[in-house]
């Protein structure tokens, strides 16, 4: 290696490495983290040193990044989402590379895949929504939505999976049960639990109706945590009181397989942005987002209450995204721009920014060993 | 004889309600504009801000962005960001090139907007 290329590789990841301060003593732990980045690839920093260790460069998100970014069940793969949702990239983590592409477009025969959301996979399936439209002379025709489940082995779509009561729906939500015996429909108002070996709906729950009396509905959405049990999510919900008629929010756990919600009410309704689990799901963070009020929550999640807040003025500005250590010390707040900032979790203080040498959306902080 | 009296100022207004107290003061901190006193069954709790479609932006009027209050302080950070990222996240077709289809490279070589945002090519229609 010439001197050069031995200076300009030492400086690529120094730039991504932020000096430490004296007083920083608290360490988020020894795992990865893997960020979608700009343009077009994912970073994988160590967590212990906050240094570029690679990339993985991602053809399909060029020039932006991945939109979104999902962790697997399994936690063994990234699903890469890309800029014109028409494709899927498949990163195996172990070998930091793209394994598999899918898309569903050809020619004229455009399909758009609606993973937003997040879709549901399992094992070799993947399950999400389709949008078709085929381009003509002089417009696109716009054909009907769909589910299907994909299958990643013979690359091709498997089956498709009938609507819950026929409907179809504008928005779903997909999710298999952790064994993938299950699949559940997160429809407008309901879950529907579809048998996935036959595709037929076994069960469903009710939660257009109230899980407790005054109050109004829960709606349920698929989300992505790391420290979450599998067939459980968690997150804040918000409520409208049918008497007053205000926005009240709360923490709710969901337990697909038990069909049971545990809600329990914080206070008025306040905009939050992310809910992230601590390891061990005893605390919880959330960020405060108003206009000059920017604030760190923690919610103690045994004790069911709001137990600190604490304004971020040492970089008060709009902030998108919050992530948990892989040791549950440090909070790493980040989004939009390249800049993570790291707070100590127990006292909200602030220890200090690193700066990437691009900028960075979706995180996932996977702790150390297999 | 009065053996009670108000020390804050909700039981100054009961007092007033009630028939006694310092009316003018009363009156004015039931007045929902000063934010004083919300009465539990009279939503809604908060004054209504400024409407703004489509969140963070009008889409017909490039360059014009506001926050959810109408106001600039809460637009998204750092605003270099704009130029090449708004038209994902928020919805801002009409001002960059198209992507998809004729300019898909225009700002692969801006990693970071606020240090690289020199290096967006200029795309001419």
């Amino acid at each position: 290696m010439s001197a050069f290329l031995a200076v300009r590789f030492a400086a690529t990841f120094l730039a991504a490495t932020a000096p430490l301060a004296a007083q920083d003593t608290v360490s988020g732990g020894n795992g990865t983290l893997y960020l979608a980045a700009r343009p077009g690839r994912i970073l994988i920093v160590d967590e212990a040193t906050f240094r570029v260790t690679g990339e993985i460069p991602l053809a399909k998100s060029r020039p932006g990044m991945s939109y979104p970014l999902q962790l697997s069940q399994d936690r063994k793969r990234l699903l890469s989402y890309g800029l014109n949702l028409e494709d899927i990239e498949i990163v195996d983590i172990a070998t930091r590379r793209v394994v598999d592409t899918l898309t569903l477009s050809e020619g004229n025969n455009k399909v758009r895949l609606d993973c937003y959301d997040s879709c549901g996979e399992h094992g070799t399936r993947l399950a999400f929504g389709t949008r078709p439209a085929k381009k003509l002379v002089d417009r696109f025709e716009i054909g009907p939505r769909a589910l299907v489940e994909y299958d990643l082995e013979k690359k091709r779509v498997g089956r498709t999976i009938p609507w819950p009561k026929g409907e179809e729906q504008e928005r779903t939500g997909l999710l298999y049960s952790p064994d993938g015996k299950l699949l559940y429909v997160l429809a407008a108002e309901d879950v529907f639990v579809y048998d996935t070996a036959t595709l037929s709906v076994v069960d469903k729950w009710e939660l257009s109706r109230p899980v407790e009396d005054g109050f109004g509905r829960l709606e349920v959405a698929a989300t992505t945590d790391i420290n979450d049990q599998p067939g459980f999510f968690t997150g804040i919900f918000e409520v409208d009181d049918p008497v007053q008629h205000r926005r009240i929010m709360g923490i709710a756990r969901f337990d697909l397989a038990g069909k049971k919600v545990d809600f329990w009410t914080v206070g008025p309704a306040k905009p939050l942005r992310q809910f992230a689990l601590a390891p061990g799901r005893k605390k919880a963070y959330s960020i405060l987002d108003e206009i000059n009020n920017w604030e760190l929550w923690t919610f103690d999640l045994e004790g069911r209450r709001l137990e600190k807040r604490t304004p971020m003025t040492a970089t008060g500005r709009p902030r998108m995204s919050l992530a948990v250590s892989s040791n549950g010390k440090i909070l790493y707040i980040f989004g939009a721009g390249n800049t993570i900032d790291l707070y100590d979790a127990q006292t909200h203080r602030f220890l200090r920014t690193v700066t990437l040498d691009a900028e960075v959306g979706w995180m996932f902080v996977l702790p150390p060993g297999p | 004889m009065k053996h009670l009296r108000a020390v804050n100022r909700k039981a100054d207004l009961i007092e007033h309600v009630t028939g006694g107290g310092r009316a003018e003061e009363a009156d004015a901190r039931s007045d929902p504009a000063a934010g004083d006193v919300v009465a539990l069954a009279d939503p809604p709790q908060q004054p209504q801000g400024p409407w703004v479609p489509l969140g963070c932006s009008f889409v017909f009027f490039p360059g014009w962005e506001v926050d959810k209050s109408g106001g600039t302080a809460g637009l998204c950070q750092p605003v270099e960001r704009d130029l090449f990222d708004c038209h994902i996240g928020c919805f801002w077709p009409a001002q960059v090139p198209d992507q998809l289809n004729h300019a898909p490279d225009w700002t692969g070589k801006c990693a970071a907007a606020q240090k690289d945002w020199r290096k967006i090519d200029l795309i001419f229609p």
